[in-house]
């Protein structure tokens, strides 16, 4: 039984982790992108 | 007007994710040289490509005498038409001899001319057995070129022609020469198709197309100074599996390729000792037989080698399929299991050897359709095929089960 | 707000398959000795079963959103192939581990190559890693969207093959226990902790699957909004 709680546990570590870079490259993504907007708005303003 | 040799019927194209070519038309009629024009990335390359049928059409398509041979469903017919073709690579392999390239090429006409003149009028008729692994850019350029004129000049019907930048590389004296062929091929009855930012190849044609704008404009082209007089004589087609074959012996790529991961296999077996009395009938069969399978999951070796300058571009266009090895994975088969069953048992089992030659076949053509499935892609090399190869163990293992019984 | 949606689902998901553990391990019923060489392995069960589900679901998606490609050229289908592929490899990754994990308790062996039902499975699970993996190595175009929507249509027959194998060819993986009938009906208490995992892994699998699209489209926009800025400078 030990054995088996130790292979759920670590199953269920991996889809936490997995889950995470999931919702992590998303937010990065979108800070990116921001980040890239307000690059080319401010660069159209200059001009 | 006699009917078009070439036809483009409002294709649209797709190269990544640009429009290059949307809603085109164009034809091309015996007799003619059509220049296609126009700025960097304006669609030139891609609009001969689609015309020889090597990508895939979103909308229209693309008719050769009359017969639609691509369209945007997917289909894809073989042309009727003899084809020559120069793409911006050469579409030929190093370990091809020059002289063997051209009555390759000229082979796809049905017929045969003596190629050394035109090698003498390029100054390269020294070069005729060189291997083309030992030419120079320019050198394989014009080679290139003269591999997609030949088949037209040994042809009795009218060819297409289509050239991507034939000049690059060349010399003046050359480009002269080029020149002189492609009137000669003008007057008779052939048509051309080249794309060129050369202003001297630019006087041979009859029509300027530019890409950018659509703009046709019809010129009055060179007359050749002079008239060819050759002798076509009747030769067989070589095909993409003889070709394929001469390449796999020439380079002995199937060595390399499949036959060492064989005998590894073989030897990693061997070292386990005499084990073969100990097995049941099953486990038996996949020692005897897992030497062949080894050698067929390595799969095909002519389809990476034929990624060179583009050579099964080449072959898709001018012979409709690319260069494979045939029944030679069936022979290797066969006498790779030979080996294994005299390695193993010391007796000759004939049924088993030919079970390890159809084993071998039908993995390494397997493998060799899932290859060639990427082909289209940028950067073939980069995906692992590999891992899709486990598809065949259960049939593999299947067939054990089978024979056991 | 689909951001949101998706996140949530993925929490849900995720909250419902830690419940399904605890229920695993410390609720459920013991099978007996006699059915089970290792009646403590079979709990994988309650894991295995709904991954699996998950997966289908998954490889389902990747289905459609391959034909979706191919045969109409829509980009909210593309997404949906890579999202059902990385999906995929995530629940087929969990099926495979976890089954061979029982199967080393309760067969002594974790794999058998001459069962269709596992082997099938396997291979989907390698040509989800293989889309993935591929994707990843080549830029975005119609010719790496051709090829990947091309494996990933073919690669789906293999679906209903894994599915109706334990019914023709019952080798080594156990037959179907749910929707067979009278035969091979499970336990109550077992039923609905099983019921508990299908449900959270369809909810995670979803939330992954909403998620995943957004990602895309999110790095479609920022190639975009790249390209720009490159004629701009």
């Amino acid at each position: 039984m030990t054995y088996l709680a130790v292979a759920y546990f670590g199953m269920l570590v991996a889809i936490a982790l997995w889950t995470y870079t999931v919702v992590q490259r998303s937010r990065r993504l979108n800070q990116r992108l921001e980040a890239l907007e307000v690059a080319m708005s401010g660069r159209f303003e200059n001009e | 007007m006699a009917q078009p040799l070439l036809a483009v019927d409002g294709i649209e194209v797709r190269r990544g994710m640009n429009v290059v070519l949307k809603g085109f038309n164009l034809t091309l009629h015996s007799g003619e040289v059509l220049a296609l024009t126009g700025e960097n990335g304006a669609g030139k390359s891609t609009l001969l490509e689609a015309c020889a049928r090597l990508l895939p059409l979103e909308q229209g398509q693309i008719l050769h005498s009359d017969v639609v041979v691509a369209d945007h469903e997917g289909r894809r017919r073989p042309t009727p038409l003899v084809i020559g073709l120069a793409l911006q690579k050469n579409g030929m392999m190093g370990s091809e001899y020059v002289i063997e390239h051209l009555e390759t090429a000229m082979s796809m006409s049905g017929h045969s001319i003596d190629p050394l003149p035109f090698l003498a009028a390029f100054s390269m008729e020294h070069r005729a057995k060189d291997l083309i692994a030992h030419l120079s850019q320019g050198q394989a350029r014009k080679i290139a070129v003269l591999a997609a004129l030949l088949p037209a000049f040994a042809s009795k019907q009218p060819a297409l022609i289509l050239l991507d930048e034939p000049a690059a590389g060349m010399d003046d004296a050359s480009v002269s020469v080029l020149c002189e062929w492609i009137a000669q091929l003008r007057t008779l009855g052939h048509a051309v198709m080249v794309c060129t930012h050369d202003q001297r190849l630019s006087t041979c044609a009859t029509t300027h197309v530019d890409v950018s704008t659509t703009k046709v404009t019809t010129v009055t082209p060179n007359e050749p100074t002079s008239k060819l007089e050759t002798k076509p004589q009747p030769v067989k087609a070589i095909s993409p599996t003889a070709f394929g074959w001469t390449m796999q012996w020439r380079t002995l790529a199937w060595l390399n390729h499949n036959a060492v991961a064989s005998l590894l296999t073989l030897g990693v077996l061997l070292s386990f000792g005499d084990l073969l009395d100990d097995l049941d009938e099953m486990q038996r069969y996949g020692f005897l037989l897992a030497p062949a399978f080894a050698a067929g999951l390595c799969g095909e070796a002519m389809v990476q080698a034929s990624r060179e300058e583009r050579t099964n571009a080449w072959w898709r266009a001018v012979a409709n399929a690319n260069p494979h090895s045939g029944i030679l994975p069936l022979a290797l088969g066969c006498l790779l299991t030979l080996l294994s069953t005299l390695s193993f048992t010391l007796v000759v089992e004939p049924s088993i050897v030919m079970v390890g030659g159809f084993v071998t076949f039908i993995t390494w053509h397997t493998i060799r359709l899932l290859q060639e499935a990427t082909n289209r892609l940028a950067r073939p090399r980069a995906v692992f095929v590999g891992l899709l190869t486990p598809i065949l163990i259960l049939p593999y293992a299947l067939l054990l089960d089978l024979l056991s019984r | 707000m689909k951001q949101k949606v998706g996140e949530g689902l993925l929490f849900i998901g995720f909250t419902g398959i830690a419940s399904t553990l605890l229920l695993a391990l410390l609720w459920a019923p013991s099978v007996s000795i006699d059915a089970f060489e290792s009646p403590a392995a079979q709990r994988i069960f309650y894991w295995h079963v709904p991954a699996a589900w998950a997966a289908f679901i998954a490889f389902g998606a990747l289905f459609i959103g391959s034909a979706g490609w191919l045969f109409k050229r829509s980009e909210v289908m593309w997404r949906l192939h890579t999202a059902g592929a990385e999906a995929g490899l995530a629940t087929g990754l969990m099926t495979v581990w976890s089954g061979c994990v029982w199967g080393a308790a309760e067969w002594g062996t974790p794999w058998d190559w001459t069962d269709v039902r596992l082997n099938t499975f396997g291979l989907l699970t390698l040509l989800a890693i293989y889309l993935v993996l591929g994707r990843a190595s080549q830029p975005d175009g119609v010719e790496t969207r051709d090829t990947f929507a091309a494996f990933g249509l073919y690669g789906f027959v293999l679906v209903p093959i894994t599915y109706v194998a334990t019914r023709i060819w019952s080798i080594r993986h156990p037959g179907p226990v749910v929707g067979t009938g009278d035969d091979g009906s499970i336990n109550g208490d077992m039923g609905l902790v099983l019921l508990v995992g299908a449900i959270s892994f369809t909810v995670f699998i979803i939330g992954h699957i909403m998620n995943s699209m957004r990602v895309t489209l999110l790095e479609q926009r920022l190639e975009q909004l790249q390209a720009n800025m490159d004629k701009v400078i």
